[in-house]
């Protein structure tokens, strides 16, 4: 354990027991703030590591924490969102870089009106970053840890202050495919129609998808798992996953995150050396952010949906590729991955957000 | 790059379906300000007016920097600091549903807001004035009915017509036909008014002094078609309103002489203006008659003119959000064939270049020209140009389609990704992706040519096309223009080397095509500084070897490069035109010269005088004049001219030169084709070109002497000259042994280095004026 820990975030295989596992870190650091959420897998300095348990301790001088939890966000999904920015800010100490790290259950439907809560209280004053939880694959439940508790369907924040600066790199590694679809009927991440034909059917064609994906919804997840759409942005593209079935019978596809009706869209692609190389230039651009600080460690916030398109093997590159800089690393697999530093929106799909702390 | 700011416009539909989903004021305030800012990427958003903030985000709670953004407003400071953006731009909006009241949104990094965006902005503004004027009259009438229940019923109406602006704005959003939308709304604005008559009256694209009614209620379908196209003065309320850009209402008995669209005494009446993009292009109406209500005085109230505004409002949504969809699938897409434009080929050409390294595949471009396209064009019409290049789309679409895993084989990754663009005119271009090299690239240049050979089918006829393809990869500067450009020089050497095929662009192309610019511009000088010199050599009766006459040759005299032969400049000089000035340069000159030979001559018969003519010149209308005038000019005689032409006449409208040739015929001059059986000879075309001299083409004579073959084949020519009773001149001859060869075969004429080779007019003038002539007994002058 380092000397002077200030916060400690723990990122657990969901098959542990939660309960006991903060248990056991308290014992280890009483006193010292936890903050934590499952992970299908965790990111390690050695790899990925299933069922497994990884720790980060934060600490030394000119660092504080001020952290907060928000229950049962489903329906409420704004105000749990403010009520965590309120109390992170309004206990936040007066250092120069301030970083709100935010932690939510991967199940809440809405995610981006979490979001908008807490951007409504701190405003583009400070950064966001985190991710959702994501549980073991094939059951419905992730948790998120404050303190020694340990919820479901919440939210946990932490503002972190600093003498130092924060550096958050943001990369997917996706690339354009085709011509670009209008979307030209969508609300709330539910796309109906693309080209105003109906949207399931035609990014399926767009694809040249075999018969079996318009008729399979099992076959249609494994498959649009790894073609993802992309929405154009100012900075480049925004990756939105539509690995979901709630439409299938309707034709119509769904996003976890916003696809705004008007917009251009692409089909994107990937593949594992284009994702590989966006693991690095994240970790890369996180501590280039840091304009010069010296970095003292990385928090990774890694899409679950990235592993399919690596492979075991590539997973363990992409690690690799993160560790190359030579700092401690911990993170995790999220559904969901929240990074925002410039404009309103921070909610991210396939992508990698890596933070770098100096 | 395609940016979301491409698809501001678009954005409003959305962004009104948030506003409709709010039950309150505050709530419409909030969510507008989110929206703004995500739709803009902006930072922060703001709903304000003098001294308060209605509504904002991006600042943190309570730390709204009202003093600064007052400063930016009035022009004081140009950027905002937004605490943990920076310096940001800013863009505003009038909001009127508060007095003086702004929607502002506030953005980092250095692009400042480009007008689309701001335009997009004042939409949104608009959107929340008709959303909180709407929530704020269901509000007055909810508390209009708490007071007094009487109204309840008279609010239920009117809530539900109120939905039906709802309604309408689902249509908009949903992209319903735009005439659903336009009746939807007369239909509502009848309800809810209650008027006798509602119209709504749009420019007509054609005269936008006219007016035509595109939706109406309360009309039957013989007063619609009285009143369907108007003068826009004479248009009464509509036309004020829109020459006003505000909202006339006229009420009795003031306009006791205003009449409605169907001609009926009007007993009241209002318009307001609707817009596309700001500026007005119609107007939407209603009328109450007299004959409606007979004894009722319709007054307007202020409710009612904002009943109106609203609707019209709502008009210009519709119809700005129709048009900017059709203008960006046209942005994106050929009209014509449906491929994608030029724009979003380049765009899919970045991004595949911008995978190249990573992927470590390779990015191939095709250049796809029709080979005389002209022709289908000009001799079917452009309706069927425009069939045939339909049909070209679909199969460039098929040849990229069809799965044929052979033809894409040794494609880098399992799809290769292909797309194929209309570049304007008969030009194409596909772009493909994840190549491991050229082949299939290749493959697929290949599907291409042979997919366009096969007939088209138009109007019931069968039409022919072939393309010229050019091919080119990626390069090391990863540039799209530059990769276009090489696949466009690529094709051009197709072309160049015989059509109906391909070439891969090399690098020592684009030198090539630089050379041949160089040329291009000496050759435009070359004209005007008079470089060019003519050469003569000479002719023969192979019997007698008796001069009887000279073939002017053309040369060019290039003030660095030293003197040019034709081969290297003419095809130059007829693929820019400048052989037309060239030519008649050539023939005047050869003409003058002759002419004065022939003087000298004195009693030797005339000598002949052989020019060639391209193509090109044949294809002037004026040329038959041009040489009548020539001949006058220099004296000389028109039978002692002979005008050469190459077989490639036969690839162009044959009726046309037919023709041309005909009048010159009848100017008494004669025809030769040169370089006979080399190219496209057809008997039959031979039959009716009205043709004097065959000239046996060089290639012949050369291996007469070896090549049995090629000795039959000058035979059988010489004897098809003299079955259709033309002369028949050997080209080439260099030795004793071809001439006496083609002597005996019965060839009337020859000529070539055995003989002399060409000369300078002073150094053949010796050889002219002999008047013992000249003779193969006496050693050739080479």
């Amino acid at each position: 354990m380092a000397p002077d820990p200030r916060l400690l975030v723990v990122f657990s295989s969901p098959e542990h027991d939660p309960a006991a596992v903060v248990a056991g870190i308290a014992k280890e650091a009483p006193g010292v703030p936890l903050v934590g959420c499952s992970s299908e897998s965790v990111i390690t300095p050695a790899g990925p590591v299933d069922h497994g348990v990884v720790v980060m301790a934060v600490g030394g001088p000119g660092f504080a924490v001020a952290t907060a939890v928000a229950h049962a966000s489903s329906g409420r999904q704004r105000e749990a969102g403010a009520e965590v920015a309120t109390a992170c800010l309004s206990r936040a100490a007066d250092l120069p870089y301030r970083m709100l790290m935010l932690m939510t259950d991967g199940f809440t439907a809405d995610q981006e009106v979490i979001l908008a809560g807490v951007y409504g209280v701190v405003g583009a004053s400070v950064p966001l970053i985190g991710g959702s939880a994501s549980p073991v694959e094939g059951k419905d439940r992730t948790f998120q840890i404050h303190g020694t508790d340990v919820f479901t369907d919440a939210v946990v924040g932490v503002m972190l202050a600093s003498e130092g600066p924060f550096g958050v790199g943001l990369q997917h590694g996706w690339r354009r495919v085709g011509e670009p679809l209008i979307v030209t009927q969508s609300l709330n991440g539910v796309v109906k129609t693309l080209n105003d034909r109906p949207a399931l059917s035609t990014y399926l064609n767009m694809l040249g998808a075999p018969a079996l994906m318009h008729r399979d919804p099992a076959a249609f997840l494994v498959y649009a798992r790894t073609r993802p759409i992309g929405v154009s942005r100012r900075d480049g593209d925004e990756v939105r996953d539509i690995c979901s079935t709630d439409y299938f019978e309707e034709g119509w596809l769904r996003s976890s995150g916003e696809i705004p009706e008007g917009g251009l869209i692409w089909l994107m692609e990937g593949d594992t050396g284009s994702v590989l190389d966006a693991a690095g230039g994240a970790a890369r651009d996180a501590v280039a952010a840091l304009g010069g600080h010296p970095p003292i460690g990385l928090l990774a916030f890694d899409c679950v949906s990235r592993r399919g398109v690596l492979g075991g093997e590539g997973t363990l590159r992409e690690v690799e590729r993160m560790t190359e800089i030579g700092l401690p690393l911990a993170g995790m697999y999220t559904w969901g991955e929240i990074a925002r530093t410039r404009g309103i929106n921070g909610y991210h799909n396939l992508t990698l957000a890596v933070l770098a702390l100096s | 790059m395609l940016t979301s700011g491409a698809l501001s416009n678009q954005r409003l539909p959305e962004f009104l379906a948030f506003l409709a989903a709010e039950k309150d004021e505050a709530c419409a305030v909030r969510v507008a300000v989110e929206r703004a800012a995500s739709a803009l990427e902006a930072e922060v958003a703001v709903v304000r007016e003098p001294g308060r903030v209605i509504g904002s985000v991006g600042f943190a709670v309570g730390k709204v920097p009202a003093v600064e953004l007052a400063e930016v407003l009035a022009g004081q400071r140009r950027m905002l600091d937004v605490p943990g953006a920076g310096p940001c731009h800013v863009a505003v909006a009038p909001l009127d549903c508060y007095p003086e009241g702004q929607l502002i949104v506030a953005r980092s990094g250095a692009d400042e807001f480009t007008v689309d965006e701001v335009g997009l902005l004042r939409g949104m503004a608009r959107a929340l004035e008709l959303t909180l004027g709407t929530l704020r009259t269901l509000a007055a009438e909810r508390r209009q009915a708490i007071e007094n229940t009487r109204l309840v019923a008279t609010l239920q109406q009117r809530q539900r017509l109120l939905e039906q602006i709802s309604d309408i704005q689902r249509a908009i959003t949903r992209r319903a036909p735009l005439q659903q939308i336009l009746d939807a709304i007369t239909i509502g604005a009848q309800k809810l008014l209650g008027d006798e008559v509602v119209g709504l009256r749009m420019r007509d694209p054609d005269d936008p002094n006219m007016l035509l009614l595109v939706s109406s209620r309360g009309l039957d379908p013989e007063q619609r078609r009285q009143v369907w196209r108007v003068p826009l003065a004479e248009a009464g309320p509509p036309g004020q309103a829109m020459q006003r850009d505000d909202l006339v209402v006229v009420q009795p008995p003031a306009q006791s002489g205003a009449a409605t669209p169907t001609g009926a005494p009007l007993v009241a009446g209002m318009a307001a203006p609707v817009h596309e993009n700001g500026a007005v292009v119609g107007s939407l109406e209603v009328a109450s008659l007299a004959t409606g209500r007979p004894d009722a005085v319709r007054v307007y109230t202020d409710a009612d003119q904002e009943i109106l505004r609203v609707f019209a409002e709502h008009v210009s949504l519709a119809v700005t959000d129709a048009n900017t969809q059709e203008a960006m699938r046209q942005a994106f897409h050929d009209p014509l064939t449906g491929l994608a434009s030029r724009r979003l080929f380049m765009d899919r050409l970045e991004h595949a270049l911008a995978g190249v390294d990573r992927s470590r595949t390779r990015v191939a471009v095709l250049f796809v020209d029709l080979d005389r396209f002209k022709i289908v064009n000009d001799s079917l019409g452009h309706a069927a140009g425009d069939s045939m290049l339909v049909g070209v789309a679909d199969r460039l679409r098929a040849c990229l389609r069809d799965g044929d895993p052979q033809a894409l084989a040794g494609s880098h990754s399992d799809e290769l990704h292909g797309m194929a663009a209309r570049l304007g005119g008969d030009e194409f271009a596909v772009v493909l992706a994840g190549l491991a090299d050229e082949a299939p690239a290749v493959r697929v240049a290949e599907r291409i040519l042979e997919s366009l050979r096969a007939p088209f089918q138009i109007d019931g006829k069968e039409a022919f096309v072939e393309a010229s393809v050019g091919i080119a990869l990626d390069t090391i500067e990863r540039c799209g223009q530059t990769q276009l450009r090489n696949a466009d020089l690529a094709m051009y050497q197709a072309k160049r080397n015989g059509e109906g095929r391909y070439e891969i662009f090399e690098p020592a192309l684009r030198m090539a095509f630089l050379r041949r610019l160089d040329l291009e511009a000496d050759l435009r000088h070359a004209v005007s500084r008079a470089e060019f010199l003519l050469h003569f050599q000479p002719i023969f009766e192979l019997e007698s070897d008796r001069l009887v006459g000279v073939e002017a040759l053309l040369r060019w005299q290039h003030p660095h490069r030293g003197l040019i032969a034709p081969r290297e400049f003419i095809p130059l000089a007829e693929e820019t035109g400048l052989i037309l000035p060239i030519d008649i340069w050539a023939l005047t000159q050869a003409c003058a010269q002759a002419s004065a030979w022939n003087r000298q001559r004195g009693q030797l018969p005339p000598l002949t005088l052989s020019v060639n003519l391209s193509v090109r010149q044949l294809q002037r209308a004026d040329l038959p004049d041009i040489v009548a005038r020539t001949l006058l000019d220099t004296g000389f005689a028109a039978e002692q001219l002979v005008l050469e032409i190459t077989e490639s006449v036969l690839l162009h409208r044959t009726d046309v030169i037919l023709d041309r040739l005909r009048e010159l015929k009848r100017l008494r001059v004669r025809l030769a084709m040169d370089d006979f059986g080399t190219g496209y000879s057809s008997l039959a075309y031979l039959r009716h070109l009205p043709v004097d001299i065959l000239k046996i083409d060089k290639s012949f004579v050369d291996e007469i002497t070896s090549e049995p073959e090629a000795s039959g084949l000058a035979r059988a020519i010489v004897q098809l000259g003299r079955t259709l009773g033309l002369v028949t001149v050997a080209e080439g001859i260099e030795a004793l042994d071809q001439r006496n060869e083609l002597r005996e075969a019965g060839c009337d004429l020859g000529q070539g280095f055995y003989f002399a080779k060409p000369l300078t007019a002073a150094e053949i003038e010796p050889l002219l004026l002999d008047h013992a002539g000249f003779s193969t007994a006496q050693p050739p002058t080479h």
